[in-house]
């Protein structure tokens, strides 16, 4: 409907009033069923001027020519095509293509007209006898606003079923009367009323049935506007008697609800929110992702917490939480059993990447999802969109995912209407019209692209052209000015529903926090007030600024707040430790009861930060939801398997042809082990720099192992000892032995020499270190290692630095020029610190972090404190550094 | 054709938008123009609707209050709102989509990376990132594969630019001929010269095979011995001297014996001979090959992938922003009628700030401009500073130049203090020469000091004071003194004035870092400052939501409790927390209760539904009310729930882009985190005006087009010249502006590894940067009204005017507008102006004491908390299908068989619609029986079906018959309405009248039971009792499925 008046009829027996709506219209006059059509594939047709946008954007180009051929359809006396008269235009022109075009469509394709309008088709076609029963109309005028067409069939109704009878037609205007009657005379709200959309009304000052508020955002104009409802209830107003006109926004809905609630005031009428997302919808695309090798990370870990999983919502928690940690076969997978086990191996599994294979898999996943009774809905809307991926799927020869995942795209939840009640305050949407009158109206969200809200420009007509076509041919069909106006009366009459005042409230600010405009509407407001002298205000000169009026005279309830004092107290203990109790090493025992042991990166986290070392101990270490991507890590792996491979224990060198030859291939093999995502295209530049790196440092590499005339006797080598009087377990990278028998235990970097050596050179190396110490008395060593070891050979220790294809060595002698010998005491400063820190722990104390430590660790240590950003507990804790401390470091820009 | 060209260069303050809204107001009170018909571009969204806004309130002011309406419907946006406009009325000509999305960053850095994989032109420079100049950040966590990734984006970008010539594949070879003419003179061959470094490098290895580390006396001498015996090593490593041009750099500066640290003898000789071969790589042909293979590359790959990202976005139906302007040029260059279609629509064209355009835009906006019957161009070429995005300020200077007769020059300024505007004319007279228009003064003069000085002797890495901590210890002075300002609302000719407050000043900065710093030096002073800092995502407000979220969805997250627990609205001491955490008792402990309420259904709640119960069940809200700074919390969480909005709004495919999959709260929080690192994506919003307004810090850039009654600028040590790296396009002639992009050149400044090559190619682009820098200059120091306050950086001057033009900003003024600061004054060229100097001091100045005390006053807030008030809820509309009476009443029936073969009657369709259908049967075929031709249309029945339905309406008319009932109607509405408003509505399917009774029958197919449906009809026999006095209808059911009625005997 166009028209703002509704079309009425009344049952002469009953008295009971009804609007014709096009439902009543069919069942009335025995419509045929609407006719369905694929408008999409008529629209595709080449002759039409559309059909090369409708091959890159079906749906916005058949929404734009569906609403074109609506408002062209309404704009005819009688519903037919044949009503255009082309002749008066020019051939050649834009407008006459389109036309002529709109017309071949309706003649072709009946069916694209909208359902309500083929009804009205068919009742213009009817004799009054056809009717089922009389329809006498209340209103003997059309509504001003209403299309031709509306018009045409408000005429053809009364000319069948006439008026009602005067008696019906007075009840009706006295029931209407309190929505359109407004304010008393004279008053700035009656100006308004009357005013608004350019009747010559003259401008006067300002009372007291109009204000305007400017307000930080919505929130804060909900929270206003439940302070002046209560205010005025306080005044004796009743909660009914008061409206709130509301932009048809869920942020809205979301704040007054909030707002009101604290207010203690009921609304009426207020769009409920919606309570569940597609489900179905989401868990059916993410298993489509799935699906697709290599599967994002992220897309499993969102099926594994779907509720339509075949496992408890715990078990998908920590499935997911370990996929997002890099594990992509998660160590909860394992205690997986019967259809959650069935279903894991499903997704896990290598899936045919056919049309067939892709519909097997579906079909098996639909069979064992949730069973659990309050999933059954969901699974139910599960199995009917697999009807419409399994006719997607059975009949496309090609997998064409992007088409597959149209069709899975879930839908957005929209709030629901809900069922209005006496007694509340009530609440008027933008699109419809005041459902009840109100003493006092407030009207929210006056900023920006809303009130009277712009009218997108169509593709097909622009407004010159409808002028030309009304000029030319009397065919009237609504410009984009019309449309405005419409919208623009219609806010009018939003507004008449007011008897007393009218509150006018204005966010400054998105709640993006980006600035707005005041509406169109608030200025024309403005203009109806004023005085003699100055003629008509500005809006922004009438918006009160509620800081500026005393407290007294604020015409809403309003309390005071107390306020903190300080942003968040202290939280942090004096000195700086806080007292567990308890022995945190052994928090967790492994099988034979004694404490589980440590790996040197784990140390290496203790002592750097105990708090984030205790967080990982006790499972409490932060998972953020990252996108798949290469880090330092993920490449350091990929790296270290590529050597590891190339490499091999026992073999001869490889010379460097073979190098060049293999290294793509191991490469390739690592990468689909450990960062499948790898493998699409879009990271072709990322594989080509690691391809680089690595084959380079792989030379440089066997140069290194050759100068030294060692060989390599085991990789990837588990490493158990006793140290520090704990327990701990490490894997050395690489074991060579020397050609005098000595050991050399190589731990690959994927970073460069300078801050490495620098570091070892502080002391601050607790890694190799730590190797060392493991090796000084070893637990559960190898057939290998044990051989090794046997003579007590001099054991050295060194990294491989695979960026600038260093090496650092410390603890044996080798030949001159092949290596970097280190001196001294590479990890003195690091073990001291750990020994401190275990002492701590084994008491139970967790000792924070200062404010200085991280300069502390990154200048003196050279090391990166990775562990302070662990958490953001961890920085929030820190304990202050001490005042005279106050260094004045240099900034970089 | 043009019938009205004016061109309006308007100086700072001099009032162009007055210019605008006046001129047009007059042509629309002349008829010349229609209000709907008006072309407008503005820079920004917010000066749009600002424009917008002031036509129609002047059209208003007129008393035009249906061209004030007509005025919507007009063109006014910013230049991408108007190609998007043409782009979708268009959009059938293009062959493109009429409502096309457009494309969020990520998803065009993803559709661009794909592009990427395949580009042929790009190989030789993939290959080999490091040889080409590419390094990994520590800074920003950037690896060299998106350093090179962002070049190709700025380079596209820059193509871009210039519209459809940007796929020219010749500019490559115009920018390699200019790179080959100023890189200079090198050997045809450079084998030789890397044999003799090698020769050189291996006899000092073979002398010296391990690093001198052990002879270092210094950590300096450590790091430079292992740095150089690195480098030598690799240097030996096979083509390592043919691709590391760094590496010779290195090479030729080899450490050597230095007064007390020498080397072991012999060292110094051998190195010599390394030192003096490395050298040679100033004439080595290599870096000037690689720099013209990697220019080829960057240019050709750019344009190999822009093509292919086109194919992509075709195929996608969306586009980019630059899009918008690109396809729209295109549209109206090749398509003639298209130009004519939007010039028909249009009475006049306004364009506001025309040198901020870039050669694409102009070339859209000109092409208009020209053929447009009424065009007004406004804009200030000394405030074009725009050039990072593309502006060209010589576009808009040729064409003030080339329409002479055009040019309506704005003189007065309506913004500042006379004696300051004297000063910025006698200052723009130096740096702009003869061409700078002195501004004619319009405001009278305040009587307070207008222009100071604040002298700075220490730089900005000095151990004892920095020049931010003088300039905030002043700005406190200032404060505390509460002299007198201007009202800017107030009578221009006879002002008044008030205190000074925070917010009447402004801090302006070179750099957003910088400005950063002034906070903070602010902050100590206990001034209360505005600045859109960084934290956003990390304050406490949004911490505790991010956390409490976290948790809602995921009870077993340890860390979120901890964090909800801690920094949270309970602020749980740690040891406490991490007690229970050690206890194994976090999880369950009793303030997060009501999130853990929550969990139950929050995994499968929207977002937007979700995030305020969570606030809600944390607290937060409540809370952060509290917080001493509220009104930034009120607006850190408001822009939390827009960034819940703008996540579950994203496209799919965007999200997918950026690699997140899934709707639940965990990828939301995700996002959240991996978009951190974008530009200006962790700064606060606004707080609003109930923040207190403080000293307001913003960038040069960021200050156009505003003001403030006092303006500090500072930071002119800032350096003057081009970064190296950049790549620009320059035009080598402007004699025919319509087809400007076509005389596009590329100039690019390559970062070499060799200084004094580098160094070239800078001082080629000095005088352009020079000219960026005084237009900055200028934007910088015309936006304070009543006074100016200049941070003179002296530690800056100290090599006044040695580097062959001005260093920095502060020499630029001494050089070029002839600055000299002499006692209490400050002279310019031959005036002198009194300026209140301060010789700062080398030590950090104090704090004031009475300023820190903000005092806490009281604070209000909307509304009393009060309990829900109690009333009842009398449904607005009843409809007695939703009437349900629990537990069901007890019904006595009795079931009349109606004499028809007992035959189901099926149909496909959905439970409500073959209920609808059946009625609609059931009713013809009892009362229009001659309209059963027109049922199977109607209705979808086969003639089977109605004759069925036929038989049951016959047998059950026969037996109303029968009962004594003598009329029928069907489908009768039934309404009652009470004096609140309320109504019942509903509609007996059947409603039989006898003499002296009647009855109510409803049809009902499928099952069901008489009892479930007894309150509805009920409630139809109490209306329409109310309206037949004295009869109590009788209430029966029709069964369609099993043909048969039912019949209410007792209740």
């Amino acid at each position: 409907m166009n028209g703002l008046e509704p079309l009425v009829t009344v049952h002469a027996g009953m008295g009971a009033f009804r609007t014709i709506t096009s439902d009543l219209l069919a069942e009335a006059y025995l419509a045929p069923r609407p006719q369905a059509v694929d408008l999409n594939a008529v629209l595709a047709d080449e002759a039409f001027p559309w059909s090369a946008s409708m091959s890159v954007a079906p749906l916005e180009t058949a929404a734009a020519v569906s609403a074109a051929l609506r408002s062209l359809a309404v704009a005819t006396q009688g519903l037919s095509p044949d009503e255009v008269d082309l002749g008066p235009l020019e051939r050649e022109s834009r407008l006459y293509k389109h036309l002529a075009a709109l017309c071949d469509l309706w003649r072709n394709a009946p069916g694209a007209l909208p359902e309500d309008l083929q009804v009205y088709a068919h009742v213009l076609a009817c004799a009054s006898g056809d009717a089922l029963e009389p329809l006498p109309l209340v209103s003997a005028d059309a509504c001003g606003f209403a299309t031709p067409i509306e018009r045409r069939l408000h005429a053809h109704l009364l000319d069948h079923h006439g008026s009602a009878d005067a008696a019906f037609q007075n009840e009706w205007a006295a029931l209407r009367a309190p929505l359109m009657t407004g304010a008393a005379e004279g008053t700035s709200l009656w100006r308004v009323q009357q005013g608004l959309t350019g009747a010559s009304i003259q401008s006067a000052p300002l009372d007291d049935s109009l204000a305007f508020f400017a307000l930080r955002d919505e929130a804060e104009e909900a929270d206003f506007a439940a302070a002046r409802a209560q205010r005025l209830v306080d005044q004796g107003a009743s909660p009914h008697e008061i409206g709130l006109l509301v932009p048809d926004e869920v942020g809205y809905f979301a704040q007054l609800r909030r707002a009101f609630d604290a207010a203690g005031l009921p609304l009426s009428g207020l769009p409920i929110q919606p309570e569940r997302r597609d489900i179905a919808g989401e868990t059916l695309l993410q298993l489509l992702l799935c699906f697709q090798s290599p599967a994002p990370a992220m897309a499993l870990a969102s099926l594994y917490i779907s509720p339509l999983m075949p496992w408890s919502s715990e078990t998908g928690l920590q499935l997911s939480r370990e996929v997002m940690q890099g594990r992509f076969e998660p160590f909860s997978a394992k205690s997986l059993t019967g259809r959650a086990q069935r279903f894991y191996k499903l997704v896990r599994s290598n899936i045919a990447q056919t049309p067939d294979g892709i519909l097997q898999a579906l079909e098996q996943a639909a069979q064992l999802l949730s069973e659990a009774a309050d999933q059954r809905e969901a699974v139910a809307a599960f199995r009917v969109k697999m009807g419409m991926m399994r006719a997607a799927l059975s009949q496309s020869r090609s997998l064409d995912w992007s088409a597959l995942y149209r069709v899975a795209t879930p839908a957005m939840p929209k709030p629901s209407p809900s069922e209005a009640f006496v007694e509340g305050v009530s609440v008027f949407t933008e699109g419809s019209m005041p459902w009840r009158p109100a003493r006092h109206l407030i009207a929210m969200g006056m900023s920006g692209n809303r009130w009277p809200r712009a009218v997108s420009a169509s593709p097909l007509f622009l407004d010159g052209e409808l002028r030309l076509l009304r000029e030319k041919t009397g065919l009237h069909v609504e410009t984009r000015g019309d449309a405005l106006a419409r919208r623009l009366e219609k806010l009018r009459r939003q507004f008449l529903c007011a008897s007393e005042s009218l509150t006018l409230l204005r966010p400054v600010f998105a709640p993006n926090g980006s600035r707005q405009a005041p509406a169109a509407a608030l200025s024309l407001v403005a203009r109806t007030v004023g005085n003699d002298e100055k003629g008509s205000e500005d809006a922004e000169a009438l918006i009160h600024d509620l800081r500026a009026v005393p407290r007294e005279r604020w015409p809403f309830a309003h309390r005071v707040v107390e306020t903190a004092t300080d942003a968040q107290p202290s939280a942090v203990p004096k000195d700086g430790i806080l007292r567990l109790d308890r022995d945190l090493l052994r928090r967790r025992l492994a099988d034979d009861g004694r404490m589980r042991p440590q790996s040197p990166s784990r140390l290496e986290t203790l002592m750097v930060s105990p708090l984030a070392w205790s967080l990982s101990e006790f499972g409490a270490e932060p998972v953020t939801w990252a996108p798949d991507g290469l880090n330092v890590m993920v490449a350091g792996t990929i790296a270290h398997d590529v050597l590891e491979f190339l490499f091999p224990k026992d073999a001869p060198l490889p010379d460097h042809n073979q190098i060049d030859a293999e290294v793509p291939e191991l490469l390739s093999s690592a990468i689909r082990k450990y960062a499948p995502y790898l493998q699409r295209s879009i990271w072709a530049v990322e594989r080509d720099g690691l391809l680089r790196d690595i084959r380079t440092a792989a030379h440089a590499w066997r140069n290194t192992v050759e100068g030294l005339g060692a060989r390599v006797i085991d990789n990837e080598i588990g490493l158990q000892g006793e140290a520090l009087g704990i327990l701990l377990r490490g894997r050395a990278d690489c074991l060579l032995q020397l050609e005098d028998g000595s050991l050399l235990v190589v731990d690959h970097k994927k970073s460069g020499t300078p801050k490495r050596r620098a570091r070892l050179e502080a002391g601050w190396d607790l890694q190799l270190g730590l190797y060392r110490e493991m090796l000084k008395r070893p637990e559960k060593t190898g057939e290998v290692l044990e051989a090794a070891l046997a003579g007590t050979p001099e054991i050295g220790v060194a990294y491989h630095l695979i960026n600038d294809q260093g090496v650092l060595l410390e603890g044996l002698k080798p030949a001159d020029g092949i290596v970097t010998v280190v001196e001294g005491e590479i990890s003195a400063q690091a073990m001291d610190l750990l020994t401190k820190r275990l002492s701590d722990v084994r008491e139970g104390l967790i000792r924070l972090n200062t404010e200085e430590d991280r300069q502390k660790f990154e200048k003196e240590a050279s090391l990166v404190p990775y562990a302070l950003d662990a958490s953001p507990l961890v920085s929030r804790f820190m304990t202050p550094k001490a005042e005279n401390a106050d260094t004045t470091e240099g900034h970089n820009d | 054709m043009t019938e009205m060209l004016t061109i309006v260069p308007a100086g700072a303050g001099s009032g162009k938008t007055f210019r605008i809204k006046s001129d047009l107001t007059k042509w629309v009170k002349d008829n010349l123009v229609a209000p709907n018909r008006i072309l407008a571009v503005t820079f920004t969204e917010a000066a749009a609707a600002e424009l917008r806004g002031r036509i129609r309130s002047s059209l208003l002011a007129e008393g035009m209050v249906e061209e004030a309406l007509a005025v919507e419907q007009s063109y006014v946006s910013t230049i991408h709102g108007l190609g998007l406009r043409i782009l979708s009325e268009h959009a059938f000509a293009a062959g493109a989509s009429p409502q096309p999305r457009a494309l969020a960053d990520a998803e065009r850095d993803l559709l661009i990376r794909q592009a990427m994989a395949h580009a042929q032109s790009l190989e030789a420079v993939k290959a080999d990132l490091p040889r080409f100049g590419y390094r990994s950040s520590f800074v920003s966590n950037e690896s060299q594969e998106d350093s090179f990734r962002g070049r190709i984006l700025t380079t596209i970008d820059l193509l871009r630019w210039l519209g459809d010539n940007g796929e020219d594949p010749q500019l490559a070879d115009g920018a390699v001929a200019r790179l080959r003419g100023l890189y200079g003179r090198v050997e045809p061959d450079g084998a030789p010269l890397e044999a003799r470094l090698l020769t050189a490098i291996d006899a000092l290895l073979t002398a010296f095979p391990n690093d001198l580390t052990a002879h270092a006396t210094s950590d300096a001498a450590r790091t430079a011995f292992g740095k150089d015996y690195r480098n030598m090593k690799r240097a030996q490593r096979p083509g390592e001297l043919r691709r590391d041009w760094r590496l010779w750099k290195a090479l030729s500066g080899l450490r050597q014996s230095v007064q007390g640290a020498p080397t072991p003898d012999g060292y110094d000789v051998l190195s010599d001979e390394v030192i003096a071969a490395a050298a040679d790589i100033v004439v080595h042909p290599g870096p000037l090959e690689d720099a013209c293979a990697h220019l080829t590359a960057l240019i050709h790959g750019a344009q190999e992938v822009m093509s292919k990202y086109a194919d992509m976005k075709r195929e996608a139906g969306v586009i980019d922003y630059a899009d918008m302007i690109c396809d729209a040029e295109r549209l109206l260059r090749t398509r003639p009628e298209i130009l004519d279609a939007l010039l028909s629509e249009v009475d006049c064209v306004i364009i506001d700030e025309f040198q901020d355009t870039n050669p694409v835009q102009f070339a859209l906006l000109w092409r208009i401009a020209q053929s447009a019957k009424r065009v007004l161009i406004v804009g200030d070429t000394k405030q074009s500073i725009m050039g990072f995005q593309g502006a060209d300020p010589r576009l808009s200077e040729a064409l003030e130049r080339q329409n002479p007769d055009a040019a309506s020059p704005l003189t007065g300024n309506w913004r500042s203090d006379p004696r300051l505007m004297q000063m910025v004319n006698a200052i723009s007279a130096g740096l702009f020469g003869e061409a700078y228009v002195p501004l004619e003064p319009q405001r009278p003069e305040t009587g307070e000091t207008f222009a100071e000085i604040l002298r700075i002797p220490e730089g900005r890495r000095s151990k004892k004071s920095r020049p931010e901590e003088h300039v905030a210890a002043r700005i406190a002075d200032i404060l505390d003194e509460a002299g007198p300002v201007v009202e800017r609302e107030s009578n221009p000719k006879a002002p008044t004035f008030r205190p000074v407050e925070p917010r009447d000043i402004a801090i302006l900065a070179p750099t957003h870092s910088m400005a950063a710093r002034y906070a903070t030096a602010l902050k100590r002073q206990g001034v209360p400052v505005r600045i859109s800092e960084t934290g956003w995502l990390d304050s406490p407000a949004v911490m505790a939501a991010r956390n409490a979220l976290a948790f809602a969805v995921d009870p077993t997250d340890r860390h979120a409790a901890l964090a909800i627990l801690t920094l949270g609205p309970s602020s749980m001491p740690l040891q406490q927390a991490m007690s229970l955490l050690a206890d194994g008792e976090l999880e369950a402990c009793a303030e997060l209760a009501d999130l853990r309420a929550l969990a139950e259904t929050a995994p499968a709640i929207p977002l937007e539904t979700l995030l305020p119960r969570v606030l809600s069940a944390a607290g937060i809200l409540d809370w952060a009310a509290r917080m001493p700074e509220a009104a930034q919390a009120h607006a850190d969480l408001m822009r939390l729930s827009a960034e819940v909005t703008e996540f579950v709004s994203a496209h799919r495919d965007f999200k997918a882009a950026a690699g997140f999959h899934g709707a639940s709260a965990q990828v939301f929080l995700g996002w959240l985190e991996a978009r951190r690192q974008e530009r200006d994506f962790d700064r606060h919003p606004d707080p609003g005006q109930s923040a207190g307004q403080g000293v307001e810090i913003v960038t040069w850039h960021a200050s156009k087009g505003r003001e403030w009654p006092i303006t500090a600028v500072v930071g002119l040590d800032n350096k003057i010249g081009e970064k190296p790296g950049t790549l620009r396009a320059e035009f080598t002639d402007f004699s025919d502006l319509s087809a400007i992009l076509e005389r596009a050149l590329l100039i690019w400044t390559p970062d070499l590894p060799i200084k004094e090559k580098k160094d070239a190619f800078i001082a080629d682009r000095r005088a352009a940067s020079e000219a960026d820098a005084r237009r900055l200059l200028y934007v910088a120091l015309t936006r304070g009204r009543d006074r100016l306050i200049l941070e003179w950086p002296d530690f800056a001057l100290k090599k006044l005017g040695e580097s062959g033009g001005p260093a920095n900003h502060a020499e630029m003024l001494v050089l070029e507008a002839g600055v000299e600061l002499e006692g209490g004054s400050l002279k310019i060229g031959g005036s002198s102006f009194p300026a209140r100097t301060l010789n700062c001091s080398a030590e950090a100045p104090g704090t004031l004491e009475a300023s820190g005390v903000q005092e806490a006053s009281e604070r209000l807030a909307f509304g009393e908390l009060r309990s829900m008030l109690e009333t009842q809820q009398t449904a607005w509309r009843v409809r007695p299908s939703s009437i349900v009476q629990e537990p069901l009443p007890e019904v006595q029936t009795r079931i009349v068989q109606l004499e028809v073969p007992p035959q189901a009657v099926s149909l496909v369709a959905t439970a409500s619609e073959r209920g609808t259908v059946l009625h609609r049967a059931m009713r013809v075929l009892l009362m229009r029986p001659d309209l059963r031709p027109r049922l199977s249309a109607a209705t979808g029945f086969d003639e089977a079906t109605l004759d069925v339905l036929q038989a049951q309406a016959r047998a059950l008319k026969e037996w109303l018959t029968a009962e004594g009932y003598t009329q029928i109607e069907c489908e009768v509405p039934i309404q009652r309405r009470e004096a609140s408003g309320a109504e019942f509505n509903g509609v007996v399917d059947l409603l039989a009248t006898g003499e002296g009774k009647c009855l109510i029958l409803d049809h009902k197919s499928g099952v069901g039971s008489f009892a479930g449906y007894f309150a509805q009809l009920d409630a139809y026999r109490e209306v329409l009792a109310e309206q037949a006095e004295g009869i109590k209808p009788y209430v029966a059911i029709h069964w369609i499925d099993r043909a048969e009625l039912e019949v209410l005997v007792r209740e």
